[in-house]
């Protein structure tokens, strides 16, 4: 059974100019201990997925689902307090902003002690110990020193250490990563990544790594979801996808990648922009920028189909012709 | 090359945006409409009111509004102590308390952007010291420093204006600065410095004009503080003198017989309350549609 | 061709009234050369001062010491020969102006061309950007990120100057826009014969566009010289961080697993000796005590002690 289990989940948000369906359809299974990475760009709906896994939307967004259930319990029938031990438990996020995630008018000891309280029920000089050992865990110097530091004190990839290490101050058994790296350097960013690969390592800890970065998903991910503008386009293991997107959008963006333009005068691009979903395109989201796309893919919108590992949402998939 | 042909829905320049948001903020259209009668009717006055505010009838004095005994409809709002009718008054003492608020808003904008703006730009000590002077302004209670410089400049509606104009000098100067240093530190500012702005065209041409709306709300409120002022000067009787019909004079006159004569208090105390009421509302949904992050979407 | 020879730019920090401000060293001596129709990739993480770098290059900025040639001339700040287009396509562009009179506006402050001519010549470099009639009108927020950095292209070229620095021009673009915005800087770069200065983070980008770069760490140039040679075998313990820090969109093809330990120290307390020791992997006792200088190896200069130690190299 998935740890994590979404299937036709469509998220809708009040706007001046109507409704605007951030979500649409979206199926994601993850099993325990697998690394799941979600790529998209700006609108494509993956940290909005995310955050409503964890039930983190205001309450101006309609949250639909035919099943959202986390180690087999239904969330939607949860109640807040229910809900409350699951996050930050079981179920845990971090942010992109490490600056902004953390409270800054209190030390990192404060917030991470916090966490313990709430979720271990343990406190004071236990408390203490624990997030000094949790600190060490994420690679922080002088963890004693660093538990009296407030965040502005800290750099922002001591600071994604910090939250880091408040998620998993539980023993999550699953972690939410919404754009972790995209703030910080290279170089910490590489050292981040390896952190969470050791802790899903050692703890058999499920991850899901929200990115626009293909290059991260690559490293980390065992499973990829591909997103456009709401919709989950192709969903497949990392190397399959990598090798031989079928969905023409996965295989544009990795065109235009840089590191696959070697030896050609010009990068190749995708023309045009992300559609407006203000209403949305009545058929594929993607077909006004798709070099294949006819006039059945711009009047009918395609649905998911599955074939082994592989999940595509295309009318005319890659490959589909090869012999 | 490939052109790129689209862009976001929203079609309209920031005017036309934020037309569209001060129309959806109820109290601020109701207000609009209060402060544009009001105006309509400081325009009008001549015509729209029934006597003369000078005119003083011998044989009509402290006369009750028309809906009480011994009232009569040729002097709707009643007659004060020397036989004025009170409603011509009021109608004419809008000319007065706008045309003070105008005269104050316009000065302590015009000069104090220029204080603020300069201050926030070159920074320093020289904004070291006009911060401090402001500072030092604002520490005396307004209506304090506005006796004092009508004091030294002598009484009378313009010295009430810049006295008022001192008081709120401060307050324009602060937002100002204040807003010339945020769009300083942005990415824009630099672009222009680096297609070889000076001071000057900075300043002017580019970072005010993205000030306004803080400036525009400051201005806005500050016009019914200055009404209120002037009436508390004239009240004082240190701003507008007698027979001048404006409204804190008015109830300065008034004052021995507020037991006996009600009205000749409270209908220049409402008209007072009326337009610095439809003003800060005003003032409040300038604010919302001026400001993103109030903004409700 | 632009020449930078010994650039240098030191802060100083007030660490409140009772003590000396600190002297914050944001870059530490830094010579390069740029070609007219050539890319020059400025390579480094925050606190590099590659930023601070191209703010001294485009004269938004005095540098402490050193100084600037353009053709063997002494170049100050000029907005005719040197351009920069920011990083943010937000917050670069002036809200309250239409796309036409925003890439007018260096017309207006520059030459004494009327009202019509700067709109021709506006236009002109507009539809060489890819921007048509109906955005002449428009104001910034209408256009998204792409656009706003194509109006920034704009405006930084109708001065047509010799040298444009992108500052991480598409780093807060979408990837499926970026590709159309690198495309036109190179085309804009062959078309104008331009001195093109790219700073940015993301290697993958340098190693596509760059014909030189300079890698720099903690305000010193580590490593520079041809692109294709750094590349193909980087010398520089941070250079081969960097490259294996950098996550590529390939299965299989791992470069050496290779990492810094800790954080970089703060500019104002830099460590003595080479910058990165107390981080390398590769430290020694001289790395500690002796400032590494840049010299020739293998067809760049690097500023390595250790560089051609077999010992520690790994790929031939």
């Amino acid at each position: 059974m998935a740890l994590l289990e979404i299937r036709n989940l469509t998220i809708e948000f009040e706007t001046t100019r109507g409704v605007l369906r951030a979500v649409e359809g979206l199926d994601l299974d993850v099993e325990p201990g697998e690394a799941l990475g979600i790529v998209g760009e700006s609108g494509s709906g993956k940290s909005v997925s995310l955050l409503a896994a964890m039930g983190l939307l205001p309450p101006t967004a309609r949250v639909r689902a035919d099943r959202l259930a986390f180690d087999g319990r239904e969330l939607a029938t949860l109640g807040a307090r229910e809900r409350r031990r699951i996050n930050g438990g079981a179920m845990a996020m971090i942010f992109q902003e490490p600056m902004t995630s953390l409270n800054p008018c209190f030390t990192v000891g404060f917030q991470i002690v916090e966490a313990l309280r709430e979720h271990d029920g343990i406190s004071g000089t236990a408390a203490r110990s624990r997030a000094a050992d949790l600190l060490s865990t994420v690679g922080i110097p002088d963890p004693a020193e660093a538990l009296k530091r407030f965040p502005h004190q800290l750099s922002g990839g001591m600071n994604q250490r910090v939250m880091i290490a408040m998620a998993i101050a539980c023993r999550p058994r699953l972690l939410l990563a919404d754009e972790p790296t995209t703030a910080l350097d290279v170089t910490i960013q590489a050292q981040i990544l390896d952190l969470l690969a050791e802790l899903r390592r050692a703890h058999g800890m499920a991850l899901v790594l929200v990115t626009h970065d293909i290059g991260v998903v690559a490293e980390i991910a065992e499973r990829v979801v591909v997103m456009y503008a709401g919709q989950a386009l192709e969903a497949d293991r990392v190397e399959t996808i990598l090798a031989r997107p079928r969905h023409p959008y996965a295989a544009a963006l990795l065109a235009a990648l840089p590191e696959r333009s070697h030896g050609s005068a010009r990068l190749a691009t995708i023309p045009g922009t992300v559609a407006s979903l203000l209403p949305p395109p009545r058929g594929c989201r993607f077909a006004e920028r798709c070099a294949h796309a006819d006039a059945r893919c711009r009047d009918e919108a395609p649905v998911l189909t599955r074939s082994g590992s592989t999940v595509i949402r295309c009318h005319k998939p890659l490959g589909a012709r090869d012999a | 090359m490939a052109v790129d042909a689209s862009a976001t829905p929203r079609a309209h320049g920031p005017a036309r945006a934020f037309v569209d948001a001060f129309l959806r903020h109820k109290g601020a259209l109701a207000s609009l409409v209060v402060v544009a009668l009001v105006v309509l009717l400081a325009i009008a006055a001549d015509v729209v009111a029934p006597h003369s505010p000078q005119v003083q009838y011998r044989d009509a004095v402290l006369r009750p509004p028309a809906w009480a005994a011994q009232g009569s409809w040729r002097f709707p709002l009643g007659t004060d102590p020397i036989g004025r009718d009170i409603l011509s008054r009021i109608i004419h003492g809008a000319r007065y308390s706008l045309l003070i608020a105008l005269s104050v808003v316009a000065l302590s904008v015009v000069i104090g952007t220029a204080i603020g703006a300069i201050a926030g730009y070159v920074g320093g000590t020289v904004d070291l010291v006009v911060v401090r002077l402001m500072d030092v302004l604002m520490a005396l209670p307004g209506l304090l420093l506005a006796i004092i410089v009508v004091a030294i400049l002598g009484p009378g509606i313009v010295n009430a204006v810049i006295a008022i104009a001192v008081v709120f000098l401060p307050h324009i100067v602060r937002t100002a600065r204040a807003a010339v240093l945020v769009e300083l530190s942005k990415n824009y500012v630099a672009a222009a410095r680096l297609a070889g702005a000076k001071a000057r065209f900075l300043i002017i041409d580019t970072i005010l004009p993205n000030c306004m709306a803080p400036l525009l709300v400051q201005a806005a409120l500050s016009f019914s503080g200055a009404i209120l002022e002037a009436a508390a000067l004239g009240f004082l009787g240190l701003g507008a003198q007698p027979p001048t019909p404006e409204w804190g004079a008015m109830l300065a006159d008034s004052r021995e017989f507020v037991l006996r004569a009600w009205w000749v208090v409270t209908f220049p105390g409402l008209a007072i309350l009326i337009v610095v009421l439809a003003l800060n509302v005003l003032g409040d949904g300038l604010r919302d549609a001026l400001d993103p992050k109030l903004r409700r979407s | 061709m632009l020449e930078a020879t010994g650039l240098a730019k030191t802060y100083r920090v007030s660490r409140g009234p009772l003590r000396a401000g600190a002297a914050l060293r944001a870059l530490d001596g830094v010579d390069f050369t740029a070609v007219d129709g050539e890319t020059l990739a400025i390579v480094g993480e925050s606190g590099s001062g590659k930023s601070t770098l191209s703010r001294l290059v485009c004269g938004l900025e005095e540098p402490s010491a050193g100084g600037l040639r353009m053709d063997g001339a002494p170049l100050r700040a000029d907005p005719r020969l040197v351009q920069m287009v920011f990083q943010d396509p937000y917050g670069s562009l002036n809200p309250r102006k239409t796309a036409l009179d925003l890439i007018a506006e260096p017309l207006r402050i520059n030459t004494a061309l009327d009202a019509t001519a700067r709109a021709t010549a506006a236009r002109d470099i507009m539809r060489k950007v890819g921007l048509a009639a109906e955005h002449e009108r428009r104001y910034p927020h209408m256009f998204s990120g792409g656009q706003r950095q194509r109006i920034a292209i704009a405006r930084a070229l109708v001065l047509r100057p010799r040298v444009l620095i992108a500052d991480e021009p598409v780093s807060a673009l979408d990837v499926s826009i970026r590709s159309q915005v690198l495309n036109l800087l190179m085309d804009l770069r062959d078309e104008f014969r331009l001195c093109l200065i790219l700073v940015s983070h993301d290697l993958h980008v340098v190693r596509y566009l760059a014909h030189t770069m300079l890698v720099m760490y903690l305000g010193r140039a580590v490593e520079q010289g041809p692109a294709a040679a750094i590349f193909a075998r980087p010398l520089h313990p941070y250079t081969r961080v960097l490259l294996a820090s950098t996550p590529t969109a390939t299965i299989g093809k791992r470069p050496e697993r290779i990492r810094l330990r800790g954080e970089i120290p703060s500019p104002l307390d830099p460590p003595a000796g080479c910058a990165l020791h107390v981080r390398c992997p590769f430290a020694i006792d001289r790395c500690r005590a002796e400032r590494p200088l840049l010299r020739e190896l293998d067809g760049r200069t690097v500023a390595c002690h250790r560089a051609d130690d077999p010992a520690i190299a790994t790929f031939a």
